[in-house]
């Protein structure tokens, strides 16, 4: 009878393991529900050569603000909302970033694109650009379609010239770590993009990812990071091409850290239910630095 | 038919206790070729090895056992690789015979060049376990230095958790065993503990003197994401000597 009861258990508890639920995607622990980091590479690369990448003229001093882990569902946005009224309402930020983990539960990626809407009071359009990245939550149950209908790429590049001189400024990457790796195809195209843009004397060159390098400590728990080889592989790169800046979420903890000369900055979590709750505010020019507005 | 209920049951689970008693018994006597013999082992494994981020690699590993009585035994490490990546590690393990199976601790000091990407690691581990006939576990903590070789900052990873779970089909003693794991180290990799690696391995003393091996490992990552995928995987195949 114990051995029956015990294999009721087990069946019930692999059925629930099959289904999830709406927060945690159980059968991704496996493999992932959505496409794996190579097909997602491919489906960015075909909607950048289908519409090109952003050239953006700015001041050669700007802000840009900068978030992660947003984990919005219904009811759970406010921090979300604070931070895009925050970014179109700063005239010197000409646009803002989103490091993934955009949303929490299945089907509220367009709840996402609604809050991207909200206008400041008095708001003249301009600084109401965002460009985001897929984090593993936002691939959870299937939904890169979803992503991708909304967000359209999670691997481009965008550069910043100068609105006076027209003199290049700033150059950022975006690559997409939200199932923990990049994949060998994204690898490539970022070792051949930071090859060639290294060259080009551009200020500063700023990565911009979900995943984040390192685990100095156990703030968030079972979060992880890349296996060993695809952290010193990737690191190493950044190092050799001069890289500035790498901005990186998914840890839900701020840390810094200096590595290799690069400067490896990882975001609190902007959810609403996070005491440490926060954004980034980066000020960019011949030099760069950061504060954090804590919203909680 | 239903064989696992009532006394049936309970008659299968004393036989398997007689057996690994029996098991411990007969590896004292030192006629066992599993993990409680004090003999010292010299091994050779060449290994093929594939992950994403370094492609394809030949490893040679060299391992070496030496037992000093029952009590203690030293492994020691090295791995040459055609990836520019080297390790070499050494293991101290005290071990405390027990009725059944043993306890053992774990020491650890961990060196790994890691050429093509210009670092060095250093890691050490500390851990305990428990293992007899048919299951050997172990947990424990290691941190991490990760140093480029130019400098420019190092990257401390101190809060690690260690862990070996490796189950074995058939008693230590037996001329050939084989044994599924899953932990977060081997024999020349320390990770993180959420990237677990699953590997299956083989053993089959030929003579008295020779000993052969094989393991498969699987890397998958992502696992802790929910977004799980393959990233890498080794095959390695090993002849041993058996010297006292």
């Amino acid at each position: 009878m114990l051995v029956k009861r015990i294999f009721i258990l087990f069946g019930v508890m692999v059925a629930v393991m099959l289904t999830g639920c709406d927060r945690n995607d159980i059968p991704g622990i496996f493999n992932g529900t959505s496409p794996h980091a190579n097909e997602r590479f491919t489906a960015s690369m075909e909607w950048n050569a289908a519409h090109g990448y952003a050239t953006l003229r700015v001041d050669d001093e700007y802000k840009v603000y900068v978030a992660s882990d947003s984990h919005i569902e219904e009811g759970k946005d406010a921090n979300l909302k604070r931070f895009v009224l925050a970014y179109k309402a700063d005239k010197d930020c000409p646009f803002a970033i989103h490091l993934g983990d955009m949303i929490n539960i299945r089907n509220v990626h367009s709840l996402f694109e609604q809050d991207l809407a909200l206008e400041p009071e008095g708001y003249v359009k301009g600084s109401d650009t965002i460009f985001t990245v897929a984090g593993n939550h936002d691939l959870f149950f299937n939904q890169w379609g979803e992503f991708l209908k909304y967000r359209h790429t999670s691997t481009f590049y965008v550069e910043t010239l100068s609105k006076t001189s027209g003199k290049k400024l700033d150059f950022y990457i975006f690559i997409d770590s939200g199932s923990g790796t990049l994949g060998t195809e994204q690898t490539e195209w970022l070792r051949q993009m930071l090859a060639e843009r290294s060259q080009m004397g551009y200020r500063h060159i700023i990565i911009c990812t979900h995943t984040h390098f390192f685990e100095v400590d156990m703030s968030q728990g079972t979060t992880s990071c890349y296996a060993l080889e695809e952290t010193t592989t990737l690191t190493s790169m950044f190092s050799k091409y001069n890289v500035s800046l790498v901005l990186t979420g998914h840890n839900h903890h701020f840390k810094e850290n200096l590595y290799g000369n690069v400067r490896y900055l990882t975001l609190d979590a902007l959810k609403d239910d996070a005491s440490n709750a926060a954004y980034l505010i980066l000020e960019v020019g011949a030099g760069l630095a950061y504060s954090e507005n804590k919203l909680n | 038919m239903y064989i696992c209920g009532g006394m049936e049951f309970k008659r299968r689970i004393v036989l398997l206790v007689c057996g690994m008693v029996a098991a411990v018994s007969a590896s004292a006597a030192g006629l066992s070729a599993g993990f409680y013999t004090a003999l010292v082992v010299a091994e050779f494994l060449p290994e093929y090895s594939y992950n994403k981020s370094w492609g394809s690699m030949v490893n040679f590993d060299l391992k070496s056992t030496l037992p000093l009585g029952r009590v203690f035994e030293f492994e020691t490490r090295l791995q040459l690789s055609t990836a520019n990546v080297h390790t070499i590690n050494i293991v101290a393990r005290p071990r405390i015979p027990l009725k059944t199976g043993e306890l053992f601790f774990e020491a650890e000091p961990y060196y790994r060049i890691i050429a093509r990407d210009r670092t060095h690691e250093v890691a050490v581990v500390a851990g305990f376990g428990y293992r007899f006939d048919y299951l050997s576990i172990m947990l424990g903590w290691s941190g991490r230095w990760l140093v480029p070789f130019n400098g420019g900052g190092k990257v401390e990873e101190l809060a690690n958790i260690v862990y070996r779970v490796e189950v074995f089909c058939r008693p230590q003693q037996c001329k050939w065993n084989i044994s599924a794991c899953v932990s977060n180290i081997d024999d020349f990799q320390i990770e993180r503990w959420q990237q677990p690696l699953v590997m299956i391995g083989a053993r089959y003393d030929l003579f008295d003197f020779l000993r052969l091996s094989a393991r498969v490992e699987c890397k998958p990552t992502g696992i802790c994401h929910e977004t799980g995928s393959f990233y890498g995987i080794s095959a390695r195949l090993g002849v041993g000597f058996i010297l006292n």
